[in-house]
């Protein structure tokens, strides 16, 4: 569970504009094992080390920056859990089974998907 | 494109009461989540199987013996029609569609679909959906016009004073499947811009997996073909309902025209219901063959071709209607012509497995058993393109025999191969492998044993749909071969239930990559933290998690430059 004060901290750049636009890599970035760093920096050297250049290093340096971009907090990019896709799809069904069962149930129905429509359209993201 | 990076920080307790959404039930019923998503998919699917699987049972108890009573006619035209229903539009798709849910965002390294929402609302029409269906029984009226709903049968009346089908029946088909199609769009929209918009850096489109290549072009399918049937529905709702006529000869109308609307969106449905299948054994065979996959671009593309080719079909499967000679000839041809791209596949996957070093463990078997079986559904089925071949046994046996070695030897052996693979990553534990293999060999004795004598019931003549049959016509032995087999794949289905309790139960642990794969789905953790991964990865060849692990010798450094 996660409190406000944590998603207030929603995030923090690690990586400056300045240094990205440079193309000069942080050296002290240590890879997560599920980080794509460690793949980044394995391509880096073999690269670097074949090809030489500026060009090449700047080349790097900015891949390298937008590889790692921001640290931000898992709610602030997972969907939030919502109850209206349901409550929609609930009245849609409802509704094609007032076309069978008739008028009451079919009107019950429309009443239904216009207030889950309209729910889905007012919720708080 | 700037990609974030999940930070882990402590966490503090909170003192409130918990909203539902944070209740265990609330949780699962209020998910965005696309692999919460995906395993509802999958359950909802197999739910679905297993009832589709009772009813098979019923009509094969019926058929066993002649004159058998065990239904009356009129539940039989139900059992059946419900049987094909319930089989490919709430189990196939539904587990295809449960499979790229969970899969597809973690193969290309994406966080979630493009519309987690969405993706909710189309998961809960489908289960809605399959509920309305199957309640048709609780009112005695379900669906009895076959998979197909022809017209005029399906309509109120057809012609003078001759009741078709007065009863809500066709209706719950008609609007049942028509919810199941909004669900199928919903699906595909997601999918096909999740794969356009949410790759990982460096994933090009020539770098896909080709499972999720398979899903891209099955989600194309849907979005072009289902429109076709739901026109198609709702002309025959106006027909039921309205006082239109647009099926109803007498009246101006045309039966045939239900036909064309039909098959239009039928037969891509079939490559609807396979391609999945194709990228999930393309995906397991390289995996178990420690090789790359052989052909890659042929696949894929072929894939493509077979999705384009599908809508130009259609027609062969009226031929004993009285098309035009010239007609004949091209759907004749085009259905000759999509055995091409198909075939091209097989040869792909027996170029991939030769010389490999092949485990055969249960998703392997299950892949193989695949090409076997699928291969056996596409001859027969070419046979089925040759137009004097085809009056002879159109609505006959032997076309249940090819579409069950299609969908059953093909794409319900590769749904069991690809459970086989991805459950460690689902669970965090390993299915047990010998009862695997049990439940592979049940499978495959009791398939061949029950679609096999098929093609030779419909070469002596048996029609299909038929509620029984007499003694004297010599199809006795063959039916009841064909029910045992049933029971036998029935057998088969409780091994496999048993394996997936007593897996969840006590299984071993699986660890983060059990089989040593290739792809970006066994890069997280089993089952992956919700944000899926820490952070986005950046891909540089066709099998990116094989790079990261085997960095001295990945592929883009050594002979695969893509």
């Amino acid at each position: 569970m996660v409190s406000q004060e944590q998603k207030d901290h929603v995030e923090q750049q690690v990586v400056d504009e300045q240094e990205e636009d440079a193309g000069v890599s942080s050296p002290d970035t240590t890879p997560t094992p599920d980080s794509a760093l460690s793949d980044d920096k394995q391509e880096s050297q073999p690269e670097a080390a074949t090809t030489g250049g500026q060009q090449q290093a700047v080349r790097t340096g900015k891949r390298r920056g937008r590889a790692r971009g921001r640290l931000v907090n898992a709610e602030e990019v997972m969907p939030k859990p919502s109850l209206w896709p349901l409550a929609v799809a609930f009245s849609i069904a409802f509704v094609l089974f007032g076309v069978i069962a008739g008028l009451v149930v079919l009107v019950i129905g429309v009443i239904l998907l216009v207030a889950s429509i309209v729910g889905w359209i007012l919720e708080r993201r | 494109m700037a990609t974030s990076t999940i930070g882990e920080r402590a966490t503090t307790i909170d003192v409130r009461r918990k909203r539902f959404s944070e209740t265990y039930i609330g949780e699962w019923i209020t998910t965005t989540d696309h692999k919460q998503l995906g395993l509802m998919y999958l359950i909802t699917g197999f739910f679905f199987f297993v009832v589709g699987g009772m009813e098979a049972l019923l009509i094969r108890t019926q058929l066993a013996l002649p004159n058998g009573k065990v239904l009356d006619p009129d539940t039989y035209n139900q059992i059946f029609t419900m049987h094909g229903t319930t089989m490919i539009f709430l189990f196939v798709i539904p587990v295809l569609s449960g499979f790229g849910n969970y899969i597809v965002p973690l193969m290309i390294g994406a966080r979630d679909m493009a519309y987690p929402r969405m993706n909710a609302f189309g998961f809960w029409l489908l289960l809605f959906g399959g509920i309305f269906m199957q309640s048709s029984f609780l009112f005695g009226q379900a669906p009895n016009g076959g998979w197909f709903m022809y017209a005029p049968l399906s309509e109120l009346a057809a012609g003078h004073a001759f009741q078709a089908t007065p009863h809500m029946n066709a209706d719950f088909w008609l609007l049942g499947t028509t919810l199941l199609g909004i669900s199928s769009i919903t699906g595909s929209l997601n999918f096909v811009v999740t794969v356009f918009k949410l790759r990982a850096p460096g994933m090009s489109i020539n770098r896909m997996p080709l499972f999720t290549w398979m899903i891209l072009v099955m989600s194309f399918l849907l979005l072009f073909a289902l429109p076709s049937l739901t026109v198609a529905s709702v002309l025959l709702l106006l027909d039921r309902h309205m006082g239109a006529h647009f099926y109803q000869y007498g009246s101006g109308g045309d039966p045939l025209l239900w036909q064309h609307l039909f098959w239009s969106f039928g037969h891509p449905e079939v490559y609807i219901l396979i391609l999945p299948a194709f990228g999930i054994v393309s995906e397991i065979l390289p995996v178990f063959s420690r090789k790359p996959i052989f052909g890659y671009t042929f696949i894929a593309w072929s894939g493509v071709a077979i999705g384009f080719l599908s809508f130009t079909v259609w027609a062969h499967h009226m031929f004993a209607v009285g098309l035009p000679s010239i007609a004949q000839a091209f759907f004749a041809t085009s259905t000759t012509l999509i055995a091409i791209p198909t075939a091209v596949k097989i040869f792909n996957w027996l170029a991939t497995i030769w010389g490999g070093k092949i485990r055969f463990n249960a998703p392997m078997l299950f892949a193989l058993g695949f090409i076997a079986m699928f291969l056996i559904g596409g001859l027969n089925g070419a046979a089925l393109a040759v137009v004097p071949f085809d009056y002879q046994i159109t609505d006959s046996y032997f076309v249940v025999a090819h579409i069950h070695y299609v969908l059953f030897g093909g794409t319900a052996l590769a749904v069991f191969a690809g459970i086989y693979y991805w459950f460690p990553k689902f669970t965090g534990k390993l299915m047990d492998d010998r009862l695997a293999k049990w439940h592979f060999w049940v499978t495959f004795i009791g398939l061949n044993l029950t679609f096999f004598p098929m093609h030779l019931m419909g070469i002596l003549g048996m029609p299909r749909r038929v509620y029984t049959y007499p003694a004297n016509l010599g199809w006795n032995d063959l039916n009841a071969m064909a029910s045992v087999g049933a029971f036998i794949i029935g057998v088969g289905v409780i091994l496999f239930m048993i394996n997936i309790i007593k897996s969840l139960k006590a299984g071993q642990a699986a660890g983060d990559d059990p089989w040593d794969a290739y792809t970006l789905e066994w890069d997280t953790t089993s089952p992956p933290k919700k944000y899926n991964f820490l952070e986005i990865p950046v891909v540089r060849s066709r099998r990116p998690f094989y790079d990261k692990k085997y960095p001295d010798i990945a592929d883009w450094k050594n002979v695969i430059k893509h």
